[in-house]
């Protein structure tokens, strides 16, 4: 086989829209329909430019005198005659067209982790899916059927529980959407596992902020713990569904799912704060309670509760 | 008991249905009472020393409250509510208060002095004093007849017939029980006798012909400390106010704690019931079959609240209790229902921004004489009025895991001492009875 020339036709984003091998010499491009390589923009000439084969074997490229001209990028820099090397890229008319001798070095191949990860195999598979699912919808059936001091219907429990179940499907769905954009494929499953994973974890968190609050009788230490809590199941499940969802690297990944846990609890924090300077008649202390076998903290006598109660004037002071 | 205050926030709306029925038996007086045919010569007679009580606002001189008032001394004092002139002390700058006398001249007033645990104030103007109404001293027999005067609703002077019933048996603050029309704007305005003797002063209304007056005597006591009419300052009357207050609460607080510990029995526990003879208490009880618990309900209120401001109102002591039982509800069940009750909701007290600060609580788990609370008590300032605190204690027991009791204490104007002695005192007397 005799010398031959790559030439790609980039999108904006640099993949490749369309590739052909030149091998005949000249070769024009050109929006004409005698070109080589036709190209379809309304910028480019009729024949754009010619690429010759001189008799020391080099690859040279002339612009065919067009009305919008040929620039080497990265420069943007004009060119009437230029030798090609292993790798070039140009600008022809709005189109992006890159030469590529078959010497030219190709980036070392890109290692699956996804495919290699124990969690992704879990995570994509449909038995998985139905036990997550079911351990969701047990103990969301669960949290209602314990925080309902109604005669508790059957119908009522299926309801309530379809209220949260119903929002897996369509969360799933938008990351499979934006899976099926950004990295070629839906990977629904894994997705709906993620959000039951998510879903697992709010009610576990949500739950063990509030034994702690009842147990130390604590209030702002709960509410850094639950904003802490949330920050972490935020981060995870993000980092899940980017995980299926781009072809991004992990650790970028996991750089852009901790920048948006982060700034999630810095909103809620701020949101707190600004409410908090609001004049409000609400009385501020934990209002947990749970069974005496969770109290942690040991009960004190009614005088150094009282004790400790006499200081309110003077803190009440110093915030005003 | 709400109060007769200005124009602008009372039940006139309320009432209109009752409009009717309300013309159709002051008809009827009229001609029944016909033959007696005082209630002309009582108003002709005393008319000339009675006053309407405006308070403008000052940039635009509209109206923004009226009250009455009367001529009480020969130096041309007049008599109205307090809470008629409360503006004037608490924004003196957006308010200023005039008179209207019955032939119709004005005169810009001068707040001289003021009782506010008794709703009185002496006010003062240039007009030329008529002679003063009589107090009237001596016991007066249930049932004698009164005329009211005032002007109600800014309708003009208007005289309304009614009888005297004795002293209120169980208020904080001695008043007493008119049974006659008194509706908003009357308040300030003579109760008088048949002989023109002042027997009190209008000041509240509970609807339907039950009305409250100030006695005679705290006027007198009021014009007794007068000495020389010099106006008082608002920093002046603002400093009274705080102390008037401060005694006040120091006083009834002081029958609180010394009193002996009444408590009733709810559920299995023996919880503060009816502590002094001012408190009212009520109870209820709910078993809705679409629930799974039993509710009892006890409360013990004072119902003599102090008005401060339009803003505010103070000196309220007010306790619930709340049984909670399960019917079937397993522990965990049980207490995700006692947690939902153990809300930060706690009733009536009223104040703005302006007076108050927020609240701030001290949370923890308390022991006292065998019984496990979750207690929270929490304490909010008086900007105003520095010294004076709302207090509110949230306690629940945690005795057992399927009922318990849950126990909210309002106080409003009380000292923090006596917040913090009295939320012992209640505390400490609660039993577990199992």
């Amino acid at each position: 086989m005799g010398p031959v020339i790559i030439a790609e036709v980039l999108e904006k984003s640099g993949k490749v829209h369309e590739r052909i091998k030149l091998a005949q010499f000249p070769a024009v491009l050109g929006r004409g329909y005698d070109s080589d390589l036709i190209v379809n923009d309304e910028f480019i000439s009729a024949q754009h430019v010619r690429i010759t084969l001189d008799d020391a074997g080099q690859f040279i490229l002339s612009d065919l005198g067009t009305e919008n001209g040929t620039y080497l990028l990265p420069e943007m820099r004009p060119v009437s005659t230029l030798v090609l090397g292993a790798d070039t890229v140009l600008r022809l008319g709005h189109t992006l067209l890159r030469l590529r001798r078959p010497d030219c070095p190709v980036a070392p191949t890109r290692i699956d982790t996804l495919t290699h990860s124990r969690f992704a195999y879990y995570a994509t598979s449909n038995a998985t899916l139905f036990f997550i699912a079911l351990l969701m919808l047990g103990i969301v059936g669960f949290n209602t059927y314990q925080t309902t001091v109604q005669q508790l219907t059957f119908s009522k429990l299926i309801l309530d529980i379809l209220e949260i179940a119903a929002l897996v499907p369509v969360w799933a769905g938008i990351w499979a959407i934006l899976g099926r954009v950004f990295a070629h494929h839906t990977a629904y499953v894994s997705h709906a596992v993620i959000a039951c994973l998510g879903v697992i974890g709010f009610f576990i968190a949500d739950t063990l902020v509030e034994y702690y609050a009842f147990g130390f009788s604590a209030q702002f230490s709960a509410d850094i713990l639950f904003d802490l809590l949330f920050g972490l199941l935020a981060y995870g499940v993000l980092y899940g569904h980017l995980r299926f969802a781009t072809l991004l690297a992990p650790r970028r990944i996991g750089l852009v799912a901790a920048s948006t846990a982060i700034g999630l609890m810095a909103l809620s924090a701020f949101t707190t704060y600004v409410q908090g300077l609001d004049f409000n008649d609400t009385l501020p202390y934990p209002p947990e309670l749970k069974p005496a076998q969770f109290r942690v903290v040991a009960e004190k006598p009614l005088d150094d509760f009282i004790h400790a109660a006499e200081k309110l004037p003077q803190q009440i002071q110093q915030r005003n | 008991m709400g109060h007769a205050h200005g124009f602008g926030e009372r039940e006139q709306v309320e009432c209109a249905p009752f409009m009717r029925l309300f013309f159709a038996s002051l008809f009827l007086v009229l001609f029944s009472r016909s033959a007696l045919a005082a209630t002309e010569d009582v108003f002709r007679h005393f008319q000339d020393r009675l006053v309407q009580v405006r308070i403008l606002e000052a940039s635009t001189g509209t109206q923004a409250g009226v009250g009455s008032g009367f001529f009480a001394a020969p130096s041309g004092l007049i008599v109205t509510n307090y809470h008629v002139i409360a503006d004037l002390i608490r924004q003196p700058r957006r308010y200023r208060g005039e008179v209207l006398t019955t032939d119709g001249k004005r005169a810009r007033l001068q707040l001289i002095d003021f009782d506010v645990v008794h709703d009185l104030a002496l006010i003062k103007t240039d007009l030329p004093p008529p002679p003063p109404f009589v107090l009237h001293s001596g016991s007066i027999p249930i049932g004698m007849r009164m005329f009211s005067i005032g002007t109600p609703l800014d309708l003009g002077f208007t005289i309304v017939e009614g009888t005297y019933n004795g002293l209120l048996a169980t208020s904080l603050y001695e008043k007493i029980l008119f049974t006659g029309s008194i509706n908003p704007g009357m308040s300030g305005g003579p109760a008088v006798l048949g002989n023109g003797q002042v027997v009190g002063v209008n000041v509240a209304t509970a609807g339907n012909q039950v009305s409250f007056l100030v006695p005679a005597k705290y006027v007198r006591a009021l014009l007794a400390r007068v000495h020389g009419h010099a106006p008082l300052s608002p920093e002046a009357a603002q400093a009274q106010l705080r102390d008037q207050l401060i005694a006040n609460q120091a006083a009834y607080m002081a029958r609180l704690i010394d009193a002996p510990l009444t408590t009733t029995r709810l559920g299995n526990y023996r919880v503060p019931g009816k502590l002094a003879p001012f408190l009212k208490c009520w109870g209820d009880a709910r078993s809705d079959p679409a629930h799974r618990y039993d509710e009892v309900l006890q409360q013990c209120s004072s119902e003599d609240d102090l008005y401060v401001s339009r803003t505010q109102t103070t000196g309220i002591v007010h306790f619930q209790h709340q049984w909670l039982a399960a019917r079937g509800l397993n522990r965990f069940r049980f207490y995700s229902l006692y947690q939902a009750q153990f809300n930060a909701n706690y009733p009536g007290l009223q104040a703005s921004q302006e007076d108050v600060t927020k609240f701030r609580c001290h949370t923890d788990f308390v022991k006292t004489h065998g019984v496990s609370f979750k207690a929270a008590l929490c304490l909010r300032a008086n900007k105003r009025l520095p010294g004076l605190f709302d207090a509110v204690l949230k306690a629940a027991t945690l005795n057992e895991n399927h009922r318990g009791v849950q126990t909210t204490l309002v106080l409003a104007g009380v000292s923090a001492d006596n917040a913090m002695r009295f939320a012992k005192r209640y505390l400490e007397s609660f039993r577990w009875v199992p």
